[in-house]
């Protein structure tokens, strides 16, 4: 072919591509600056109609963040922004806020999902199919439960993390030992409830009001002489000054995290509140069913066998101890007797690190060790029977009894199908603590001893 | 059509290429059937002033032989090539000692051979017929003695051209190693590789190209250690250069590569006499050309921009090392601004939260998209390296400090441009210098790969990333594959890292002719076999 | 008599196989959907399925060394019913083509770039192909051994990030389904990832080996890419449990969930990587195969000019196949297994029938006409200088 014709060629073909490339637009692009990114979801449930959703986003204000000179402190700032609305479906929420926003929303980095009480109660199902199902949405973001609703949750300002949806993670990343790590993603409470045990737990988070400004301990001691509170809250107490936390006390149990607040039902001021983690939400299939306390969260996890390392506290006749255990091992065999009764024999092994002691008579060493382990023995069989009862009441199965079943002996399993809430709701549990008290800490013998008995 | 004017040119050259008119004749001679020297001396220094012309440092000595019937001579030399001492001491002082006693009409035969052998005292002496032959040698440095009466001159080889001196190189400098650079005169280069490998093999084979420049070439290699297809390929290919001029190596470079329109070079080329003797060793050839100081070497295959002279001289782990970081430095110059931009405008949610909240910030108040100001950056910054290069060295600091602060603080502070480009061109930019030879190749493919994943992402980056690997895996080197190293093959052993002297038995294979072994094998000290 | 002439090591070869099952390894739906938990005893008795069909290629290759299976058709069947099994095979491959097309732009439509039209996404992807095996089969397959060890670390480091998260009970309780799910996965297992093997009938004369060693080649070839497959599926139920019957691309899923730290999450760009690698060199292989066929039932005597129009048949083709992703999916795991059936196992056995009953083809050591024929053209290749290829 001529040259002519090789060049006119060549030259089409090229300015062709390029065109449609190029003048066809960048299809997928999307600057930064045209994005709000949405770190939190929260879902409620509409008071007076049920198959509504009212949904709360809750975006990153970038400004907020800037390290630089030239962006500023954003100290009057909301470092968030909220967009809500109420709909049927949470995407459909999300493309009605579109309209009112002036920035496309990004959810790929939403960091937690929130639920609020009522609309657990109703059953999540609609939301876990859109997270499951959307692309956009990842299955491994956390699921929480917010005692109150999601949208009271997200329009706080805490610290440090100037924002709810990015502290939540973080608290759990970063939870001390006592509790363990309650990280549960859609993808693993969709695969809970779809297992035979169909019951699944979320955490609890609460607003509570800030601790430092008012004297903690002043009013703690006001509230014990008016309300005589049950010795539990009390070695709460002892137990909460003794790990060196925040020092941040209220009557209400707590345990984890940052201080505790109060609700305040403020003219949208951004106080500066805190969130804490009150408890468990027990899921039967995807409707909540009840609440494990912060003492029953401990139970529960003895019986998953999550527990690597924990602290214990005793209350040994008149004197008290707290106990360190470590390197826990369990074993847990299920088997169905004649009766179709459904028997599960639990082992823990842990080695235990004595780290205080008081009141305990350690004059004799091997009786010392005795005492103590029977009282550590009695504290964990009673918080895991604490658990147990809870969880026969509600007739969820949040420990995967049935699932262990089904795994090892799936015959027997199909056979108690049909009644497997009763079953549950009758298991009996023999329960075997072998602990052993390897480490007394520095000393062999209390230093204090002599004034242990002493009234003031 | 305005089409058809716009490319006229491209269509000329098409046409052009077809064309098979015949070549113009060489210069130096006057026609065809005239290139023969007559008897008369007249005559042949007409004819020789003709071709010259009136050039003043053309310099014709008339001598008159001493003896009876004795014939004239004239010495032609061109002042400045010559070495004048050697003329006086070498051609002229025996001449003019000597008595020419020749019979009445008698015909003196060979008087030009008896003058070679026995009265000059130059040692290299050509005889010649032929006047192109004894202009070319006049402009090469030559002085030329023409006898009357007799049909052959005297080409007597007397240079003595001011040349540099051997100097350390600038472009490639080593910490350890020699120091020693090729300079512009190819006797001095020839003998520094000689110097270096004084094997019996080594065969360094003359061309001359060009027609204006008459440029002499040598054809450097040893012998069964390169192979013969791709010595008489090469020879092949030389024969048909037909130019004007060869001014540096890097013109034959052009004629002579494997594909021309490719980004990346299969020619190799280096200033060090070590360099081009090493490369000799495993089987390549190298090519010399007068005035130039850089040699290139063919066939050239992919590792060999990441190779270094200093790779061999220092310990192997480090030279390991060394070698890995400039593979990755060099695929890092081409890709870190494509994937940033990828990253931050397609799949923003492969960046960390805090990492994305930091940079949104940063794009916060900026006016261009992020394409854009990646390519203002890329842009001045090749436009900095360009002045920098051409600025006389005083200068150049103050450029560099106002290139630095300019484009890179107060383009911030203007907010122009983010600061997370900013920092990427410049890690990008020093990187590219740590593989020099692909400088060129990296800035353009760099620019290549910001626009296609500025189109579509990561999916056009991926495929971009396809497209180039393929186009290096179809690119030849004189018929051998250009990948050959990186693909795994017994060659790898020099490709990534370098493993230790002592396991590099045999050149490599690819590449290599008859002569495949280097050493013994397992050479390294073993103490327990010592005793 | 083969359209290409240049050569390829067997580790080249044996690496393609790899690739090419790995491809399906990461697409893994179509068979995970059906039989869920049990997917990875449903992935070896697939693999069994697929041993006798691996034994027949290796006996077609080691009887024609170096013709392709069109020349082997037409040798077999005879010059016009041997043409007519050819354009079933032609067929096959350029619906493999099509659908493999389909299946990367459907991904990178999901979730890579999700507005892009897509016969942007196809028409790019295919231009790249097109450019490589316009380059010759070398070109292509240079590739193949750093793709197929790179992808296998990467399903390895893969299953260590997702260790985390990877629960054995999911596993359990196994054998719990209805028997005909098992037998309709292990039938989808073995046509689909393992049968279409069949195409590297197309690559037989370009392999630098001996003709007995083509089955261990295939063997190892096969035995890989299956390893790695049953990693990647025991991975995959083990993290995803329960719901992994529900996701259209569970490794992706894995991948997504899996990661070390807070900054380390967004592992599925190594996941997106590794795809769109392992699409390239198996799209890039079918291209070939189909190219070369119809080029060599038209008798042309290169391939090279009718290769970019036929790769824009392919995309034609693929923009059209099905109406939705929906049907895609169901057609995979019903109605295409049958089909291959026919053509991967069907049609090789019958060749192989004919082939032993008249006793064509070369047998150890034993010349024919083929050979002596042959014998002279043999000596041409000589005279191209050998360099530049691998050992």
């Amino acid at each position: 072919m001529s040259a002519v014709k090789l060049v006119l060629k060549v030259f089409f073909l090229v300015s062709f591509v390029l065109m449609t490339l190029l003048l066809g637009g960048c299809w997928d692009n999307i600057e930064l600056n045209s994005i709000s990114i949405v770190s939190g979801i929260g879902v409620d449930a509409v008071p007076d109609n049920p198959r509504k959703l009212h949904v709360t986003l809750q975006s990153a204000n970038v400004k907020a963040f800037s390290t630089s000179a030239g962006g500023g402190g954003g100290g009057d700032e909301l470092p968030f922004i909220l967009n809500e609305q109420q709909s049927i479906s949470i995407t459909d929420a999300i493309t009605a806020i579109d309209r009112r926003t002036s920035r496309a929303l990004f959810t790929h980095h939403n960091q937690v999902v929130i639920f609020g009480k009522d609309y657990c109660k109703n059953g999540v199902q609609s939301a876990i199919d859109t997270f499951m199902r959307e692309d956009e949405m990842r299955v491994e973001t956390s699921l929480v439960v917010a005692d109150g609703t999601a949208r009271d949750m997200l329009s706080i300002k805490v610290e440090p993390e100037k924002l709810a949806s990015q502290w939540i993670p973080r608290m759990q990343e970063t939870i001390s030992f006592n509790i363990g790590k309650i990280d549960v993603s859609v993808l693993d409470f969709s695969s809970s409830i779809l297992k035979p045990s169909a019951a699944a737990v979320l955490p609890i988070i609460k607003v509570v009001s800030t601790p430092f400004e008012e004297n903690q301990l002043e009013k703690a001691v006001k509230e014990t002489e008016n309300k005589q509170q049950t010795t539990e809250s009390q070695s709460e107490e002892g137990q909460k000054q003794e790990e060196g936390g925040e020092g941040q006390q209220e009557t209400k149990k707590d345990e984890a995290g940052g201080g505790k607040k109060e609700e305040k039902k403020g003219g949208g001021e951004a106080e500066t509140k805190d969130l804490c983690l009150t408890g468990l939400a027990v899921f039967k299939e995807p409707y909540l069913v009840g609440e494990l306390d912060i003492e029953q969260i401990r139970g529960y996890r003895w019986l998953k066998g999550d527990v690597n390392a924990t602290g214990l506290e005793l209350n040994v006749g008149e004197g008290a101890a707290n106990i360190n255990i470590s390197n826990a091992r369990f074993k847990k065999k299920v088997r169905l007797d004649e009766n179709n009764k459904l028997i599960v024999d639990f082992t823990v092994e842990a080695d235990a690190a004595i780290q205080e002691s008081f009141g305990i008579d350690d004059s004799e060493p091997k009786q010392y060790v005795e005492v103590i382990t029977k009282a550590v023995n009695e504290k964990i069989k009673s918080e895991i029977e604490s658990c147990v009862t809870k969880a026969k009441e509600l007739k969820a199965d949040i420990f995967g009894i049935l699932n262990a079943l089904y795994e090892k002996q799936p015959t027997k399993y199909k056979a108690i199908k049909e009644n497997k809430d009763e079953v549950f709701a009758s298991f009996e549990m023999n329960t075997d603590i072998k602990i052993t008290v390897q480490d007394t800490g520095k000393l062999r013998k209390s230093v204090v001893e002599k004034w242990w008995n002493d009234e003031h | 059509m305005i089409l058809k004017s716009l490319f006229k040119k491209f269509i000329q050259y098409q046409e052009q290429k077809n064309d098979t008119t015949p070549t113009k004749t060489f210069d130096a001679k006057k026609s065809d059937d005239t290139d023969d020297l007559l008897e008369g001396l007249k005559e042949n220094i007409n004819t020789i002033k003709e071709l010259l012309g009136a050039s003043q440092d053309v310099k014709y000595h008339n001598i008159k032989l001493k003896g009876i019937n004795a014939p004239k001579a004239v010495l032609i030399f061109i002042d400045g090539l010559v070495n004048e001492k050697i003329i006086t001491d070498g051609i002229l002082a025996p001449l003019l000692d000597v008595e020419f006693n020749i019979a009445e009409g008698a015909k003196v035969e060979k008087l030009a051979q008896k003058i070679d052998t026995q009265i000059l005292h130059m040692a290299d002496v050509e005889v010649s017929t032929k006047i192109s032959e004894l202009i070319s040698s006049l402009l090469s440095g030559s002085s030329a003695l023409v006898i009357d009466g007799i049909k052959e001159c005297l080409l007597i080889s007397t240079k003595g051209f001011p040349t540099r001196s051997i100097s350390e190189p600038q472009t490639e400098m080593v910490v350890r190693g020699p120091r020693e650079g090729f300079t512009e005169n190819l006797r001095t280069n020839t003998a520094m590789i000689r110097r270096r490998i004084k094997s019996p093999k080594l065969r360094m084979e003359h061309l001359t190209i060009g027609k204006k420049t008459d440029t002499v070439v040598c054809l450097t290699y040893i012998k069964d250690v390169a192979r013969t297809e791709i010595v008489d390929k090469l020879k092949e290919r030389l024969k048909k250069i037909d130019t004007d001029a060869i001014n540096d190596t890097g013109y034959i470079e052009e004629f002579i590569e494997d594909s021309p329109f490719s980004l990346f070079e299969t020619v190799g080329y280096t200033e060090k006499p070590d360099v081009a003797a090493a490369k000799m060793l495993e089987g390549r050839i190298a090519i010399l050309v007068d005035g130039s100081p850089f040699a290139i070497t063919v066939p050239r295959l992919f590792v060999e921009n990441f190779q270094t002279a200093e790779d061999y001289y220092t310990r192997y782990v480090y030279a390991s090392v060394t070698r890995l970081m400039r593979f990755v430095a060099y695929f890092l110059s081409i890709f870190t601004v494509p994937v940033y931009i990828a990253l931050t405008t397609f799949h923003q949610e492969l960046i960390p939260e805090t990492l994305l909240v930091t940079i949104a910030n940063a794009r916060e108040g900026t006016p261009f998209p992020v394409f854009f100001e990646a390519l203002i950056m890329v842009i001045s910054f090749e436009v900095l390296k360009e002045a920098g290069l051409r600025l006389p060295r005083p200068v150049g600091q103050a450029i560099s400090i106002v290139g630095a602060l300019v484009m890179g603080d107060a383009a911030i502070s203007a907010g122009l441009v983010g600061a997370p480009v900013v920092i990427a061109v410049a890690f990008t930019a020093v990187a590219g210098f740590i593989v020099p030879a692909q400088t060129e190749s990296a800035s353009i493919l760099r620019i290549i790969m910001m626009v296609i994943s500025a189109i579509l992402g990561g999916y056009g980056l991926a495929l971009g990333v396809l497209g180039m690997l393929i186009h290096l895996a179809s690119l030849k080197s004189f018929g051998i594959d250009y990948l050959t190293t990186v693909v795994p093959s017994t060659d790898i052993k020099d490709s990534f890292f370098r493993t230790p002297l002592w396991t590099m038995v045999s050149r490599p294979v690819s590449i290599v002719g008859k002569d495949k072994t280097r050493m013994v094998p397992a050479m390294q000290v073993d103490n327990d076999k010592e005793g | 008599m083969s359209i290409d002439k240049s050569k390829i090591s067997p580790s080249q070869f044996v690496f393609t196989i790899v690739c090419f099952i790995e491809s399906s390894a990461v697409l893994s739906s179509f068979f995970v959907g059906i039989s869920g938990r049990d997917s990875w005893f449903v992935m070896i008795i697939g693999y069994l399925v697929y041993l006798p069909l691996l034994f027949i290629i290796a006996q077609l290759m080691k009887r024609f060394p170096e013709k392709t299976i069109i020349e082997i058709n037409d040798e077999v069947f005879g010059k016009v019913f041997g043409k007519v099994v050819s354009v079933f095979y032609i067929w096959f491959f350029v619906t493999l083509t099509s659908l493999n097309l389909l299946d990367t732009q459907v991904f990178a439509s999901s979730s890579i770039v999700q507005k892009t039209p897509p016969i942007v996404l196809l028409a790019t992807f295919a231009l790249i192909c097109v450019w490589a095996v316009r380059n010759g089969i070398s070109v292509l397959t240079r590739y193949m051994v750093i793709i197929g060890v790179l992808s296998l670390m990467i399903s390895v480091l893969a299953f260590f990030f997702a260790i985390k998260r990877f629960d054995f009970a999911n596993l359990l309780p196994p054998f719990q389904q209805k028997p005909m799910i098992y037998v309709e996965s292990a039938h989808v297992v073995s046509t689909i990832p393992f049968g279409e093997t069949i195409v590297f009938l197309m690559l037989t004369p370009n392999v630098k080996s001996s003709p007995k060693k083509f089955g261990k080649y295939l063997l190892i070839g096969t035995l890989i890419g299956a390893a790695s497959m049953f990693v990647i599926t025991v991975r995959d139920i083990g993290v995803l449990g329960e719901t992994i019957k529900f996701f259209t691309v569970p490794s992706l899923e894995t991948q997504r969930v899996s990661g070390l730290s807070r900054t380390f999450s967004r592992l599925e760009l190594l996941y997106s990587i590794i795809f769109i690698a392992l699409m390239y060199s198996k799209i890039v292989v079918l291209l070939y195969a189909s190219v070369s066929a119809i080029s060599q039932v038209l008798k042309l005597k290169s391939y090279k000019h009718i290769s970019i129009l036929i790769t824009v048949l392919c995309i034609i083709y693929t923009l059209n196949l099905y109406d939705s992703g929906i049907s895609h999916a169901i057609s995979g795991m019903t109605v295409v297994p049958f089909f291959w059936s026919f053509l991967e196992y069907i049609l090789p056995i019958l060749t192989l029938v004919v082939v032993m009953f008249r006793k064509l083809g070369k047998k150890e050591g034993g010349a024919n006409d083929d050979d002596i024929r042959n014998s002279g053209k043999r000596n041409n290749l000589a005279v191209r200088p050998s360099v530049g290829n691998q050992i």
